[in-house]
């Protein structure tokens, strides 16, 4: 993931996952929107976007993030594509609409499933969008079982409005933050593992093919081939 | 190519923002007023500039309330206009600067601002001179030309030693695995020639080498190698191109996007447009020419949103349907030949954001093709041939009837159907409605007095129960026999013939059961049709004889079992014929890679030199060079027959015969 030797210079990929209609598109579009030409930008409609930022890490390193945003597709007839797209990625961001129940129970299920293919390692952020139905007082909204299902899950919990442009900057400096975080401490594990003998490295290597073997069988429910067949 | 690889480069190395980091109160202000830095890229500029003040202040950007929203003022006081990819100070015509990329800083307490990286000062006087080109280069001219400016005479005409060298020893080579590893070897050998350290130290001049010598070396093996990588993967190939075939009459309601009408009918209506478009891919050589020929495909779909920004939702469903409907029949071999062959690894430097949108597009073709073959039987659910709830008591009219009696079909429920075969509409109806007062008492109308009774009355209802409900039709013509022979049930098929069912009957696109079985693969039911007498021959509306649709889509053992037949019982099948486009049999299988049923039509004398409408030959759209050289070898044993007039023919009736019988006597 570095594309240089020194750790201040970060390529994180961030799918997005939510039922239509939560403002997956939207977030996103809050995020990288205010920039001036379309032309330059490496976007490829909504569906994949690329923002750039700096900012000063905990450690007060100066950092720079290349955020390789994707979003997926929500429909049912889709659904058994999730994993060709959640592939190498190293956030997640889960959206769900606070006015709408059941998006947050299919946040569940995206929850399960990532773990699944991608390991414990991809940091996730659930967000509840649409906080200024509440604001408005149109709805009632309870925050509090969210959280304990997100604090159960090792995942934060944001509260955004893609239409006020609220909390959006926050989410993605956190969930950044969240990456850099896992990545340095791999980065760590990695650097004592290479230090001891080769024949644990090797061991560790192999680990990871099994990993990526089984992943591969849970994506295609029992299909002896390789996800896409190749 | 159509998307450039944009000018990239790391900002934490750049002097004049690390010179701004240092300046914490400056910083502060820029965040606060939420001022834009306009940086000049690395080598834009001289060391000398940095030790003055006033470099940086000019090209820090603020908006002015009383100008137009593009226009700001910098710190010395200079007004600059911003438009959409270009930066210039207002009293300059001349001198403008191009913006590259745009980044954005944040602080700690989350305050913000932009960073427009420009490929040079906005004010002349603190630039370079010379300076390196930050666009790349585009295609093989481009390539050459790019190779000619930076390299010397001498590595130049290496790397085309080598190129040449790699040609002849190759000539004879067909193998996948050595093809593959020779062609990596030329191209790290042509890199390693062709950068030297002044090239290395430059990070984009080096990644624009490593693209023209891909585009060099790609020009010069593609044909090669692609056919090598086809014929490595026929199966794969074979598999997923019946599948498109299958699918090929899928619409945009079968996947799920009746909520876009607006999008889908412009969709539907340029269509042609989009797969021009997306068969640029078969001329494009290079990986990321390849990927982004996707990418314009999917341009062109959002100019029929209306613009706004398509989602994933959206664009995965568009993509499906203008694959299915392309006609472009390598998409598996595109898809290795992108993983395996895009030699400059742009598609790997995933810190480049080029590569990384590149490996969006290529994910998004992986999950299509995925979504392909897990989906092949979508067209046959969404079929509306049959209403799969309908029973007994919902019958209300003929109708319903009709459809409830293709239920039973569709269930393979022989008893049910035999029974309800022999009961017209009209007495059961009467049973019907009757039915609760006093059950079973009009039946006996239907019912003869005895088995075997022989009175005039039991004589004609025996004669006429049997077919009286097996030709009925549905509204788009489909019958009984269609049904039966499109689900693959052999014994009602059975049945429906010994009930008299009219064999060579059609649909409303002229298709008759021995097509729809031929088209299916459905193989029990084509031996049935044919033994049944099925005309073997007949076209349907398109003129597609059974054989052609067999073949079409990829079904060997129907094309095995038409030919064979029409061997064994003097039917004489006609292996030339053409459809409406002019293609015959042997076009279709040709151009799928279908090879078995190549050689078996080429072994039955099936013409290789035929021309269909637009003058291509069965050769013309060979798969690969395998059934290139089968159709050439067959070519050169198939005697050219002479035209025999139409005059010439004589036809013998049984009457001339018996006449001819008659004068000899």
């Amino acid at each position: 993931m570095l594309s240089d030797g020194t750790s201040t210079n970060y390529t994180f990929k961030i799918v997005l996952l939510g039922e239509g209609k939560v403002g997956k598109t939207s977030i996103i579009m809050r995020f990288v929107h205010d920039q001036f030409n379309k032309q330059h930008q490496q976007t490829i409609q909504a569906a994949f976007l690329n923002k750039k930022i700096n900012f000063e890490y905990d450690d007060n390193r100066q950092v720079r993030c290349s955020l390789n945003i994707c979003d997926t597709a929500g429909q049912e007839i889709f659904h058994s594509l999730g994993p060709i797209y959640y592939r190498g990625s190293n956030g997640a961001i889960l959206v769900y609409d606070i006015s709408n129940q059941d998006s947050f129970e299919k946040i569940k299920m995206w929850i399960k499933e990532l773990k699944k293919v991608v390991g414990d390692d991809i940091a996730c952020v659930i967000v509840g969008n649409k906080i200024d139905l509440v604001k408005d007082g149109k709805i009632q909204y309870d925050i509090s079982p969210h959280l304990e299902y997100a604090k159960s899950q090792n995942a934060l919990h944001f509260l955004t409005s893609a239409k006020h442009n609220e909390n959006i900057d926050e989410l993605f400096l956190e969930i950044s933050k969240q990456m850099i975080k896992a990545h340095d401490e791999k980065q760590t594990a990695n650097a004592t593992l290479n230090r001891s003998n080769s024949m644990r490295r090797r061991l560790r290597v192999e680990d990871e093919n099994t990993q990526n073997d089984e992943s591969g069988v849970n994506t295609q429910s029992g299909n002896s081939s390789r996800c896409c067949g190749i | 190519m159509n998307i450039s690889i944009n000018y990239e480069e790391d900002l934490q190395k750049n002097p004049l923002y690390l010179t701004l980091m240092q300046k914490s109160s400056l910083l502060q202000e820029i965040c606060i007023n939420n001022w834009i830095f306009a940086l000049p890229r690395k080598s834009s500029y001289s060391e000398e500039s940095l030790k003055n003040h006033e470099f940086i202040l000019s090209h820090i950007l603020s908006p002015s309330e009383e100008l137009p929203k593009t226009h700001f003022i910098n710190l010395i006081g200079d007004e600059v206009v911003i438009n959409e990819q270009s930066i210039k100070m207002k009293n300059d015509k001349i001198h403008q600067c191009v913006i590259l990329f745009e980044e954005f800083y944040f602080t700690k307490d989350l305050q913000k601002f932009k960073i427009m990286c420009i490929d040079m000062p906005l004010n002349k006087k603190f630039g370079k001179r010379s300076m390196s080109s930050n666009s790349t280069v585009k295609n093989v001219q481009e390539s050459i030309e790019f190779i000619h400016q930076n390299c010397s005479r001498q590595i130049e005409r290496k790397i085309q030693n080598a190129i040449k060298n790699f040609n002849l020893r190759m000539q004879k080579v067909f193998d996948y695995k050595q093809l593959q590893i020779n062609i990596k070897l030329l191209y790290d050998y042509c890199i390693n020639i062709a950068s030297n350290r002044k090239i290395k130290d430059d990070q984009f001049l080096f990644l624009n080498v490593k693209i023209a010598i891909e585009y060099i070396v790609m020009d010069a093996v593609y044909e090669k190698i692609f056919d090598a990588i086809t014929i490595e993967n026929s199966e794969k190939n074979i598999e997923f191109n019946k599948i498109l075939r299958k699918l090929s009459n899928i619409t945009l309601n079968d996947l799920n996007l009746s909520h876009l009408p607006e999008v889908t009918s412009q969709v539907n209506e340029n269509i042609n447009v989009l797969r021009i478009e997306l068969l640029k891919i078969d001329k494009s050589k290079c990986a990321f020419d390849k990927l982004s020929c996707i990418k314009n495909v999917i341009d062109i779909i959002s100019l029929y949103n209306d613009n706004k920004l398509t989602a994933t939702d959206e664009l995965l469903p568009m993509l499906v349907y203008i694959i299915i409907k392309s006609n472009y029949f390598y998409f598996i071999s595109t898809l290795i030949f992108i993983k395996e062959f895009n030699l400059s690894q742009i598609l790997n430097s995933e810190a480049h954001s080029v590569g990384s949108a590149f490996v969006y597009i290529l994910t998004t073709i992986e999950a299509i093709i995925y979504f392909i073959q897990t989906n092949e039987h979508m067209k046959l659910e969404k079929n509306q041939l049959i209403k799969k709830t309908i029973t007994i008591d919902d019958v209300k009219c003929q109708t319903d009837y009709i459809d409830f009696l293709f239920k039973c079909i569709y269930d393979n429920d022989e008893v049910q159907l035999e029974k309800y075969l022999k009961i017209p509409y009209s007495v059961f109806i009467k049973e019907k409605t009757s039915s609760s007062s006093e059950p079973s008492s009009s039946s006996q109308n239907s019912v003869s007095c005895h088995p075997l009774c022989a009175c005039l009355s039991c004589e004609n209802l025996k004669n006429n129960s049997s077919s009286i409900n097996v030709n009925l039709t549905s509204q788009n013509d489909m019958r009984m026999l269609h049904i039966a022979a499109f689900y693959n049930l052999p014994k009602i098929v059975s049945l429906l013939l010994i009930n008299d069912a009219e064999i060579d009957a059609t649909n409303e696109n002229g298709f008759t059961a021995l097509h729809i079985a031929s088209m299916n693969g459905h193989q029990k039911v084509l031996f049935l049709l044919l033994h049944g007498n099925a005309n073997i021959n007949l076209p349907t509306k398109d003129k597609k004889t059974s054989l052609i649709l067999a073949s079409m889509y990829g079904h060997e053992h129907c094309v095995k079992a038409l030919i064979f037949f029409s061997e064994h019982t003097h039917m004489a099948i006609n292996i030339n014929a053409q459809d409406i486009e002019g293609n015959t049999a042997l076009h279709y299988a040709s151009q799928c890679g279908f090879l078995i049923i190549v050689d078996i039509l080429l072994e039955y004398q099936a013409k290789a030199t035929l021309k269909n409408n637009i003058g291509k030959t069965p050769l013309d759209y060979a798969y690969n060079s395998v059934i290139k050289k089968r159709i050439n070898d067959a070519v050169k044993y198939q005697v050219e027959e002479l035209p025999v007039a139409e005059s010439e023919f004589v036809f013998i009736r049984k009457q001339d015969l018996a006449e001819i019988f008659e004068d000899t006597k």
